[in-house]
């Protein structure tokens, strides 16, 4: 607006004009257009498209090469618009993508070939750090305070208890997509050459989420975290030669002889920093082996056809912008939605008793997925074969057989090693037989079948490990337990909610106050109601004891066994109930009775 | 699948993930966001309340466990051996005040039932010393246990009975201590020196029951672990969980020797006026018949009758 002015007096102006910065320049200059319609027009115009740049510039930032347009479309389906194509520059600027693969070969995505397996474990390592960190802010790793801190959580912060479900369920869920994992490689032979290293870094990866979800099962510091734990490191301690290796081992993991403040301190720190520490970098190597350097395995039907068409087609490009990135990301809004739908509806994780180190419950496990170890410990199968082998042959290996130190720890170290050693085995044997490498089911039926027979045999270890098998308590004992167990019992199959027993189920209103001769109970009509229906169950249990004595001559069960119910008015709200169980006494030792008391609070919600 | 459907399928679920978390916060913040009424319990208060339900069954367990030797079943008290501790004043904290402690009641109970007393407080009304039971203290108890163990005794707050526990003391003073040479040596190995001092009307007396009585001897084995097993322990060894505090120590009824020493006139005549110089009280109060299927019963520990 000065420009115009003369050279007279305007002269002052013009070179105070001249000395402004360009910026206020600018603003004259912008001020000065608003004068005219045409001016106001081209400075709007000139305003949309600096915001414009600069919308696309920080997008192109964010996205480490794409525009605007190029992300609109991306996300619309629709081919590039930018040439060259910008979605692979993404690839080589930006960090996260970076990790990522350019494209999969088309075969190596259909879902009956990996079922996601991978991914789905990733998953679930991201949800238990995600949680895990929530959980961290309320939990005191300190053995007076660490139950406190469990039941503040569930009781008192919003969103606790659903976090800590989430937390057990992503634990749980991360075992079984791991295991799953490492079954589906197996089974499609993907271990083979020249992903045999890859197999490797999978199994540490397997033995570092056996330790995750193992070092967290201490911390709610319950009786269920205590004595699983204590039972695990016991298995350490026998660790040959026991005077050197059992003994340090137990030492450092205990940090005593037994499970105290500094055994707490040392699973935490494995928990929440150590371990996870160690699988974030595992991983990143076995991601880095998959994706970069070998890419996901083709399914082998198609990788060995003979048809080139077919295996050209098995490698058709799917570009990982947009097609697998909006796949992912759907499956994490699904995965998330489900995995947070089972915890707030459906799964509760248990919390048990405060830690008692003076009361061992009746049948202590290890966690599921341990339970095999614990049935290798009393499997009816080898001792007997052993034996007979020597009392056939002569060679003795039972003495050898029959120690913990064998059955606790080197046959599952014996196990791993083998499983480590998979795909070496594997090579060798195929060298051995002249072959050549064949990733099809037909060509390695022996392997299927030692796979699905390692299957089998774990399940029937794992049944072995269970308190049905081979354990048995003295049988008034066993009754206490089935009716009132100390514990609500964790099933051995993950996921499903434990069982709190009969007694409690039928819950502080249900328990009529009165004492009850169990005998009374035999035989009920139809239309009885639940509580005598519950008393009639125990009649039907204790008269098979008296029977069972009755046929032995005495020498199993409970001779004329009679039981009594009573229930108390102990308290406010709280009432005692006591499971009698008499009997003649089979000898000296014998008391001849049996008590089983529980204090049911009326709130306390066993369900 | 196309891209879009993708997406929009994605889209579904990350809105549907906000039912349950919107079940959760009605749950566990209902009053805060005035969903639920005040007068209704939110699901976390029912969680708290039934871990509090649960923190109380195991106080009542350790209670069975630890206490009712001495304070009773109920609670009650047991005469001569240790006070009420059901009753109204200690629990609504009368009782505190009137001693001058400026705590709350649930650390009174915490801090009295980990630390114990040095001393029989009363030793003119209950001859038995509160021992340490915190394992801070060299106690069996840990932490929480205490704390469960307070939250079953604030339990009773609503329907204690009024009980004075504590008349003011006897104008006699303490306990009268036994003239010399009166007092038996404690742990004596016969029974002989003290029964000399027995009346006239004890002598003779003979156990109403046959020794194969059961339903006598089970009256008693009720009766007894219900007054007695706090001193002499529930197998009848001395050993019962006040005997820490007590000198000399409980009878030991299991020790065949000194029983046989021991006659029932004797057995009787101490039971029911007590025994001077130890911390056993006159027990003339539970009735001859009651008393009579107690000796039954802690004759039954020897087998001498």
């Amino acid at each position: 607006m000065f420009q115009g002015n003369g050279n007279g007096q305007g002269g002052l102006f013009a070179r105070l004009y001249e000395r402004l910065p360009v910026g206020a320049k600018e603003a004259f200059r912008i001020l000065g257009a608003f004068r005219t319609r045409e001016g106001r027009a081209n400075v709007s115009q000139e305003l949309r498209e600096k915001s414009w740049k600069w919308a696309d510039d920080t997008m192109r930032a964010v996205s480490a090469g794409m525009g605007i347009a190029d992300v609109r479309a991306l996300f619309r389906g629709d081919p590039p618009v930018e040439k060259p194509n910008p979605r692979y520059k993404v690839f080589t600027n930006a960090f996260f993508a970076h990790i990522r693969p350019r494209y999969y070969e088309k075969s190596s995505t259909k879902f009956t070939h990996t079922f996601g397996l991978g991914f789905l474990s990733a998953f679930t390592f991201i949800v238990e750090s995600i949680t895990g960190i929530i959980l961290m802010v309320f939990y005191i790793p300190e053995q007076d305070q660490a139950y406190q801190s469990m039941v503040k959580i569930i009781a008192e912060v919003p969103f606790g208890q659903l976090m800590r479900d989430i937390h057990r369920v992503g634990a749980e869920l991360m075992v079984i997509f791991v295991a799953a994992h490492m079954l589906r490689v197996y089974l499609t032979g993907s271990y083979k050459h020249p992903r045999q290293f890859t197999w490797v870094t999978g199994m540490i990866l397997l033995l570092l989420t056996l330790l995750l979800s193992y070092s967290g099962y201490l911390l709610p510091w319950d009786q269920l975290a205590y004595w699983a734990v204590t039972i695990g490191t016991s298995m350490a301690k026998s660790a040959p030669p026991k005077e050197i290796l059992g003994y340090i081992s137990n030492l450092l993991l205990r940090g005593g002889d037994t499970i105290g403040q500094n055994g707490l301190l040392r699973f935490y720190l494995l928990h929440v920093i150590l371990v996870p520490f160690i699988t974030v970098i595992l991983i990143s190597v076995h991601y880095y082996r998959v994706s970069r350097l070998h890419g996901i395995s083709l399914p082998a039907s198609e990788e060995e056809s003979p048809d080139p068409a077919v295996r050209k087609a098995a490698k058709e490009r799917l570009d990982y912008l947009p097609e697998i990135l909006t796949k992912e990301l759907m499956w994490i809004a699904i995965g998330v939605f489900a995995i947070t739908a089972f915890s707030a509806f459906t799964f509760h994780a248990p919390l048990e008793h405060h830690s008692d180190p003076y009361r061992t419950p009746l049948h202590t496990t290890a966690p599921w997925y341990f339970l095999w170890i614990q049935g290798m410990l009393k499997d009816p199968w080898v001792l007997p074969i052993l034996r007979g082998i020597r009392d056939f042959i002569g060679i003795d290996l039972v003495q050898f057989y029959d120690s913990p130190a064998v059955q606790g720890v080197i046959l599952p170290t014996v196990v791993f090693l083998v499983l480590f050693a998979v795909p070496y085995i594997d090579e060798w044997w195929e060298r051995f037989r002249g072959k050549t490498s064949s990733r099809q089911g037909k060509n390695r039926k022996l392997g299927l079948a030692m796979g699905w027979g390692a299957v089998i045999l774990a399940v029937i270890f794992s049944y072995f490990g269970t308190p049905y098998f081979g354990v048995s308590a003295p049988p008034a004992v066993e009754i206490g337990q089935e009716f009132i167990p100390e514990e609500c019992v964790l099933p051995p199959i993950p996921l499903l909610l434990d069982d709190c027993g009969e007694v409690r189920r039928m819950g502080f209103e249900g328990l009529p106050v009165g004492t009850y001769n169990l005998s009374l109970f035999g035989s009920l009509s139809s239309d009885a109601e639940e509580f005598q229906k519950m008393l009639g169950r125990m009649q039907t249990r204790v008269a098979k004891e008296a029977a069972h004595a009755k046929d032995t001559g005495n020498k199993a069960g409970l001779p004329a066994a009679e039981g009594f119910f009573i229930v108390e008015d102990w308290q406010k709200d709280l009432k005692k109930v006591t499971l009698r169980i008499t009997w003649t006494p089979k000898d000296e030792s014998d008391s001849g009775t049996y008590e089983k008391i529980l204090y049911l609070h009326k709130d306390s919600a066993y369900e | 699948m196309t891209t879009q459907l993708k997406i929009m399928v994605g889209l579904i679920f990350t809105l549907l993930t906000c039912v349950p978390l919107a079940a959760i916060a009605v749950n566990d913040l209902g009053h805060d966001f005035g969903i639920v009424s005040k007068t209704q319990r939110t699901a976390m208060q029912e969680r708290e309340a039934a871990l509090k339900g649960r923190e109380i069954e195991a106080g009542a367990d350790n209670y069975g466990q630890y206490c009712v030797g001495c304070h009773g079943k109920q609670g009650e008290g047991i005469p001569s051996v240790a006070p009420a501790i059901n009753r109204r004043d200690l629990l609504d904290g009368s009782y505190q005040k009137r001693i001058g402690w400026a705590g709350n009641v649930p650390d009174f109970l915490r801090n009295t039932i980990a630390a114990g007393r040095p001393a029989p407080s009363r030793p003119d009304l209950f001859t038995v010393r509160m021992p340490t039971w915190s394992n801070q203290y060299g106690g069996p108890m840990r932490a929480d246990q205490v704390d469960a163990l307070v939250a079953f005794l604030l339990n009773w707050s609503e329907d204690a009975p009024d009980i004075d526990a504590w008349p003011p003391a006897a104008a006699t003073g303490p306990r009268p201590t036994p003239a010399p040479g009166a007092a038996p040596a404690a742990g004596a190995a016969t029974a002989a020196q003290k029964c000399t001092a027995m009346p006239a009307q004890y002598a003779g007396k003979k156990l109403p029951y046959k020794s194969d009585d059961r339903t006598a001897m089970a009256q008693g084995k009720q009766k007894y672990d219900e007054v007695c097993a706090a001193c002499h322990g529930t197998r009848g060894r001395g050993d019962g969980t006040a005997a820490a505090s007590l000198n000399p120590k409980p009878r030991n009824f299991t020790d065949k020797q000194y029983m046989q020493t021991l006659p029932l006139d004797c057995h009787f005549w101490i039971t029911m006026e007590g025994s001077a110089g130890t911390g056993m009280a006159p027990w003339k109060s539970l009735g001859e018949d009651t008393l009579w299927k107690i000796i039954l019963y802690e004759r039954s520990f020897s087998g001498v009758y």
